[in-house]
């Protein structure tokens, strides 16, 4: 299921967001896979990470933003061969140290990253990295006119299982505008019906700081006209 | 899903968490519009209500009425297939140990209902149909939609699922190199048959220099790639039996 994928918006905000995916494979590389998925969580840690979710561990959609460091550390007795790791990070640079760091451990599971392609590719080519294999966004067809606001868009697409309303965005502009939420807490707000863990709070934040001037106080678009 | 009419006070705030858009004011309350629910539970699991009105009731989980929750529902494992949570396989995620596209092959992944649009099943069955007329009958078979299909050879699903609502399924399959241009205008021509919309994924393997023997036909194409990939960093490897000598 490609979560992660499809994400919309402009190149420039999308170089803030960078989802990491660490997968064991049951009969694969699974045993003793408990060791490492705890090891990672450490280098994770280290660099830091904007949302992070453990995927099979009991309680896994227990919400857990803004991320509490010591809080992740605790859930890791709960963490088991077949546990995944799905996070996000904001920044170019964190994400290629990540990558050097994981590389480093030789542990032999699977990762990927989603993000801008160009942007990945290239700090691979740095790093001297060569990748396996590519899942390209290839782009949404047929019946256009259904879909959402493309501004409310390039926030619900961060949770690719498609859970946050169209609808939610546009409550958070309505009580933003009436001063009953921050921002932060908007993003914050937005990135619960997300239970993976792969939903970039950060950047719904600035997007919501972007688009806001452009709604009235019911949450409707100003006719730009 | 329901509201329980005696607990909710007509505040409408579960309306903007709904998805599927299925939540209505009826007089001086909310209820689900069941035909419209996904049964995807992000009402409750958000804890949208501030009165705790919503509820799952027992029906979700009568068939055919459970397939909404498979196909909505991150949650929800889905049964019968392997290990899969979600909607679709690990895809790309674990290509560089499980192999499941090799050079010389696509996967094609075609997500109906995405983004947040939905879709009923009978449109699926339109695109699963078309595919297979046209000989792309190769569908992944951990994917959960090939369990809905009456045959796999023919694409056509099981008539008692057809006119579910469900927030989006993945049509998963492999097709050889050599076809994925016409496979590309196929999709194109089957997305305008639908009443919803298609997200499309294509998955490759690199060459040794970064690039992909598909790029020229993937830029002479009438499709638009977002910037965003998914790249599997080739980390992988099978540890079970280094493992298990070390033990």
């Amino acid at each position: 299921m490609s979560h992660t994928l499809h994400r919309e918006g402009s190149l420039k905000s999308l170089e803030k967001d960078y989802c990491l995916l660490i997968t064991p494979y049951k009969g694969c590389n699974n045993i003793q896979a408990e060791k490492k998925i705890k090891k990672f969580v450490d280098i994770i840690f280290d660099v830091g990470p904007v949302n992070f979710r453990f995927f099979r561990v009991p309680k896994e959609g227990e919400f857990n933003l803004p991320v509490n460091k010591q809080k992740i550390l605790n859930y890791k007795n709960r963490v088991y061969d077949n546990t995944k790791i799905r996070c996000v990070f904001d920044d170019k640079k964190k994400i290629k140290e990540l990558i050097k760091q994981i590389n480093k451990t030789n542990f032999g599971l699977s990762v990927t990253i989603s993000g801008p392609r160009k942007e990945i590719e290239s700090i691979l080519k740095e790093i001297n990295i060569r990748p396996h294999s590519i899942n390209i966004g290839m782009g949404t067809y047929g019946s256009l006119e259904k879909l959402p606001d493309p501004n409310f868009r390039k926030i619900t697409t961060m949770c690719g299982h498609g859970l946050i309303a169209p609808g939610l965005v546009k409550y958070m502009l309505i009580k933003i505008k009436a001063g009953k939420i921050s921002y932060e807490d908007a993003g914050i707000e937005l990135a619960k019906p997300c239970i993976c863990g792969v939903f970039n709070q950060k950047r719904a934040e600035d997007i919501l700081r972007e688009i806001a001037p452009l709604y009235d106080q019911k949450g409707n678009r100003i006719n730009s006209k | 899903m329901r509201i329980n009419p005696k607990i909710c006070i007509g505040c409408n705030i579960c309306h903007y968490y709904c998805p599927a858009q299925a939540i209505e004011q009826k007089g001086n309350i909310s209820v689900i519009n069941e035909d419209l629910c996904f049964e995807c539970g992000t009402c409750l699991r958000t804890g949208a209500c501030p009165v705790k009105a919503i509820y799952e009731n027992e029906e979700i989980h009568h068939y055919p009425r459970i397939v909404r929750k498979y196909f909505s529902d991150p949650a929800q494992k889905y049964p019968g297939t392997r290990d899969i949570g979600g909607r679709g396989t690990d895809e790309v995620k674990t290509n560089d140990v499980t192999g499941r596209y090799k050079k010389g092959q696509i996967g094609i992944g075609l997500e109906i209902g995405r983004p947040t649009v939905g879709t009923r099943l009978y449109d699926l069955e339109k695109i699963t149909m078309g595919l297979a007329q046209a000989g792309f009958d190769h569908f992944e078979p951990d994917n959960p939609v090939v369990t809905l299909m009456e045959n796999p050879k023919t694409g056509k699903l099981k008539n008692e699922v057809l006119k579910e609502r469900i927030l989006s399924a993945i049509i998963e399959m492999t097709i050889p190199e050599k076809e994925l241009e016409r496979c590309l205008k196929l999709i194109l021509a089957l997305s305008k048959k639908i009443n919803t919309v298609i997200t499309v994924d294509l998955i490759t393997c690199y060459n040794s220099n970064y690039d992909l023997s598909v790029q020229d036909i993937i830029d002479q194409s009438k499709f638009k790639p977002l910037y965003g990939a998914k790249i599997n960093l080739g980390f992988g490897r099978c540890t079970n039996k280094e493992q298990e000598v070390g033990q």
